[in-house]
């Protein structure tokens, strides 16, 4: 496939300030690509350098083949964009701001636009300064979504939205995907970004830490194990299997983390009298609180 | 799937002049209101003084005439002051050029100052421009269609302004060639219209480099300092030597209502003004969009911390602004008590002024700074004063337009007393302004070894009338609607300035032109005070916020 987001070595400094360092992307046509990272990471400074709202101080972005800083509006022809913090215009309704954007950019579909609006569940009638956060993003939303561009650059998409609205957006990020477009998606909703996206990134202090398909990076984080035993069984016997780590007993319980495989550790405990196993899938959760040297909760802390 | 909801607003023939078409058509339909009210006051003025030129006994020969001429001529040009230079003031053009053609420049350039400090940078700080750009519109091509929206609404007002100013020219005509021709009225307008987008066009140029609030602080200074510099160039070698710099000085000689053209000095006022243009859409063209980190240090001192209380938060936020408006007021008081040494000589030489002047103001001694500040800075120094209340009073509200009154809410706090702490803060604010204001009064009229009490004083007592008018901002924002405090206090304020100035000439009721409080404050800038001015100031004032806190405490937050 053709890379649609293309970045070399990528960097913005605000001064002193660090906002992304050597950042190296490729998002490919037709996927929805999960950029994750907490606040301050640089998620916003990639995305808005890719609209060349800011320029890089040194390395390179493309979109759809196009340097940003070269010609930004055969970009934005291809693109929709939500930011991550907007005000849009107080004494405009919903309606006008969106018909506003749908002139600005021309051959919207005035039905694509009533099917969103619904979808959304947005009342278009009222005046922007008189709408929640969530409808305010939800006019957000359509307007970046009303010219079904090819690609859509959405800034953490979900803010403020209830979850009936968050699953409207999830279908029509889907519908999208199937349409073959391409959807570039920030978030620090963990996950969000495991639910919906094919492939996901993340960033640490502006830089690149993994960027790997969801079912891969998850595959690079721990299960997490509880065995339950007739009685209890001293954790030393586990310590010495290849990928075990964090061992721990809790009277007849004990507990785990395991790198790869399991088999070893079941058939380990099955010749001490194991009663039950319980191992919960990684997800990207714990991979991301790695990256962050966090530790990812079990599933009793969890709950 | 398919939907029957209908949300696109149709598109009209005239929607990318002026609707929601195109951005040039979203500045120009943001701006319809702002060019009817300035194009309709400005042609107002022109009414207010035309009418009593054409009409009063004093003007009705051309022998009165030369007689007030004479006796302007021989005033000296720093007591012209803001008047500028007397060119055939005989007739009703030349007149009404001399009697406002360089305060409206000043008053009016408001517009574009605010208005193009805030269109490329205001909107980055809102982020609103982020969406923006993401459309397929290149940063010129957004940048030129607000800047031309504005020229264009801008060109709507004076075209107003000149249509009003020519039917003065045929409907007050009292003697041979008081008629106005159009082409001079547009020609007028032209000038005042290049004169307010050139201050504008600093801002607008500062914008992107600096940000919005730098930048209409450039646009102000340029805007009041060329006024000023031009108007008292005579007073000092100083003040002289910056006449380069004054647009107004540029196009001195340029009064088409006169009859006088010097449309050179036109051409490169235009060429100057296009060059601060083409910087601003270049810096917004090539800088990051919302980046504006140059002189980031340059500000003025504001209260350390001011988490004590909701009147220490209003104030230190309020500090700097209060700070910057006592000084730019004081800069033109300064120039006023200049003035005062020259124009207690003159009067030496003019027996019948002296009498004249003796009706109106029985007891001022004009052999002192408080003379002349209560002759020629009183009326315009109030008002000023009285704007910055509205102006602090802005920023209080948006406490609440910004959502940030609900957190403050959340705190064991009751509306009541976060109103009296604010509203204080407000006045604290106010107060602040005065002071600055009365420090300055005051150093100016040590070194022209005047007495100090009664200009300190009087600046003081105007301090109260401000302060009143932001009584009235706060009950209004306390009733209604925080919003509608600063646009309340305002309105009042300018319309009380417009009652004293124009409410005689328009023969307002006398009950009318009483509601003034400048009416009745006394002549305090030279020691004559009037307690009933001063007492209704102070019920305004604190009324004005018991009212606003009763409101409050009734009324929904966040409206």
């Amino acid at each position: 496939m053709t890379a649609v987001i293309h970045t070399e070595r990528l960097t913005k400094m605000y001064g002193a300030h660090r906002g992304i360092v050597d950042v190296d992307l490729d998002v490919e046509g037709g996927e929805i690509f999960g950029f994750l990272g907490p606040n301050g990471a640089g998620k916003t400074t990639t995305m808005r350098i890719l609209l060349d709202l800011i320029r890089p101080t040194s390395g390179r972005a493309e979109v759809f083949g196009i340097e940003t800083t070269r010609d930004p509006v055969a970009i934005h022809r291809r693109v929709g964009y939500l930011p991550g913090e907007f005000d849009l215009y107080d004494r405009l309704t919903g309606a006008d701001t969106i018909t506003y954007f749908a002139n600005l950019r021309g051959g919207v579909d005035p039905r694509y636009v009533g099917e969103l609006v619904e979808r959304l569940d947005l009342d278009p009638s009222r005046r922007f300064k008189e709408y929640s956060k969530g409808n305010k993003q939800k006019v957000g939303l359509v307007v970046a979504m009303q010219h079904q561009p090819d690609l859509l650059i959405l800034d953490e998409p979900t803010a403020g939205l209830d979850p009936l609205v968050q699953a409207s957006f999830y279908e029509l990020v889907r519908d999208a995907k199937a349409n073959g477009r391409t959807i570039f998606l920030s978030s620090h909703v963990i996950d969000e970004v495991d639910r919906t996206c094919d492939r996901v990134a993340i960033i640490r202090e502006g830089r690149l830490v993994q960027v790997d398909r969801i079912e891969t990076v998850r595959q690079l984080a721990f299960h997490h194990v509880e065995l339950s035993f007739r009685q209890p069984v001293p954790t030393a016997i586990f310590e010495s299997i290849d990928g075990v780590s964090a061992v721990e007993a809790d009277g007849d319980v004990v507990r785990m983390r395991v790198n790869g495989p399991i088999g070893d550790v079941v058939v380990l405990a099955a010749q001490h009298g194991l009663v039950d196993v319980v191992s919960r899938e990684p997800n990207l959760e714990d991979v991301f609180l790695a990256q962050y040297g966090a530790h990812a909760p079990t599933s009793e802390t969890a709950a | 799937m398919t939907s029957g909801t209908v949300v696109l607003t149709p598109s009209r023939p005239w929607s990318g002049i002026v609707g929601l078409g195109s951005v040039f058509g979203k500045t120009l339909r943001d701006s319809r209101r702002a060019a009817l009210i300035v194009g309709g006051i400005a042609g107002l003025f022109m009414l207010g003084t035309g009418v009593p030129f054409g009409r009063a006994p004093e003007f009705s020969t051309f022998e009165l005439r030369h007689q007030f001429t004479q006796a302007i001529l021989s005033l000296p040009v720093a007591l012209r002051g803001l008047l500028g230079d007397p060119i055939d003031i005989e007739h009703l053009g030349g007149f009404l050029s001399f009697r406002v053609g360089n305060s409206l420049p000043a008053i009016f350039g408001l517009w574009s100052v605010i208005a193009l400090s805030g269109t490329l940078a205001g909107e980055a700080g809102k982020g609103s421009l982020d969406l923006l750009l993401s459309t397929p519109q290149s940063r010129a091509s957004v940048a030129l269609q607000k800047l031309s929206g504005h020229v264009v609404a801008l060109t709507v007002a004076m075209l107003i302004f000149a249509g009003l100013t020519f039917f003065v020219g045929q409907a007050f005509a009292l003697l041979p060639g008081d008629e106005i021709p159009l082409s001079a009225a547009l020609g007028q307008g032209v000038l005042f219209g290049l004169l307010m987008l050139a201050s504008g066009s600093i801002a607008f140029a500062a914008g992107p480099f600096v940000g919005r609030n730098r930048a209409l602080a450039f646009g102000l200074i340029s805007l009041f300092g060329s006024t000023l510099i031009n108007g008292y160039a005579s007073l000092s070698p100083l003040i002289a030597s910056l006449r380069p710099l004054s647009f107004d000085a540029l196009t001195a000689h340029h009064r088409p209502l006169a009859g006088v053209t010097d449309w050179p000095s036109m051409a490169i006022l235009a060429g100057i003004t296009l060059v601060f243009f083409a910087i601003g859409v270049a810096g917004f063209v090539r800088r990051d969009l919302g980046e504006a980190s140059v002189l980031g240090w340059l500000r003025l001192p504001s209260l350390p911390a001011g988490i004590g209380d909701a009147v220490r938060r209003q104030l230190a936020d309020r500090t700097a602004e209060a700070l910057a408006w006592g000084i730019g007021i004081g800069i033109y008081a300064g120039l006023v008590v200049a003035s005062a040494k020259a124009f207690a000589e003159s009067l030496g030489h003019l027996p019948q002024i002296v009498a004249l002047v003796r009706v109106i103001y029985p007891h001022i001694d004009f052999g002192q700074p408080s003379g002349i500040l209560q002759l020629t800075f009183f009326g315009f120094g109030s008002l000023m004063l009285s704007l910055s209340g509205a102006h602090f009073l802005s920023g209080w509200a948006a406490d609440e337009g910004r959502g940030r009154l609900a957190v403050v809410m959340s705190a064991p706090i009751s509306r009541t007393r976060w109103m009296l702490s604010s509203g204080a803060g407000v006045l604290a604010a106010v107060a602040v302004a005065t002071l600055t204001l009365a420090a300055i009064v005051a150093f100016a009229v040590w070194t022209q070894s005047g007495k100090l009490a009664d200009p300190v004083a009087g600046t003081l007592i105007i301090g109260l009338a401000a302060a009143g008018f932001t009584g009235i901002g706060l009950a209004v924002g306390g009733l209604i609607r925080s919003s509608l405090a600063a646009p309340a206090a305002g309105f009042v304020a300018i319309a009380t300035f417009l009652l004293d100035t124009l409410g005689a000439a328009l023969k307002l009721p006398d009950p009318i032109l009483q509601l003034s409080i400048f009416k009745h404050l006394g002549q305090p800038m030279a020691g004559a005070y009037d307690t009933v001015g001063i007492v209704a100031a102070i019920v305004l004032a604190f009324g004005g916020l018991l009212l606003g806190a009763w409101g409050l405490q009734r009324r929904d937050l966040d409206r």
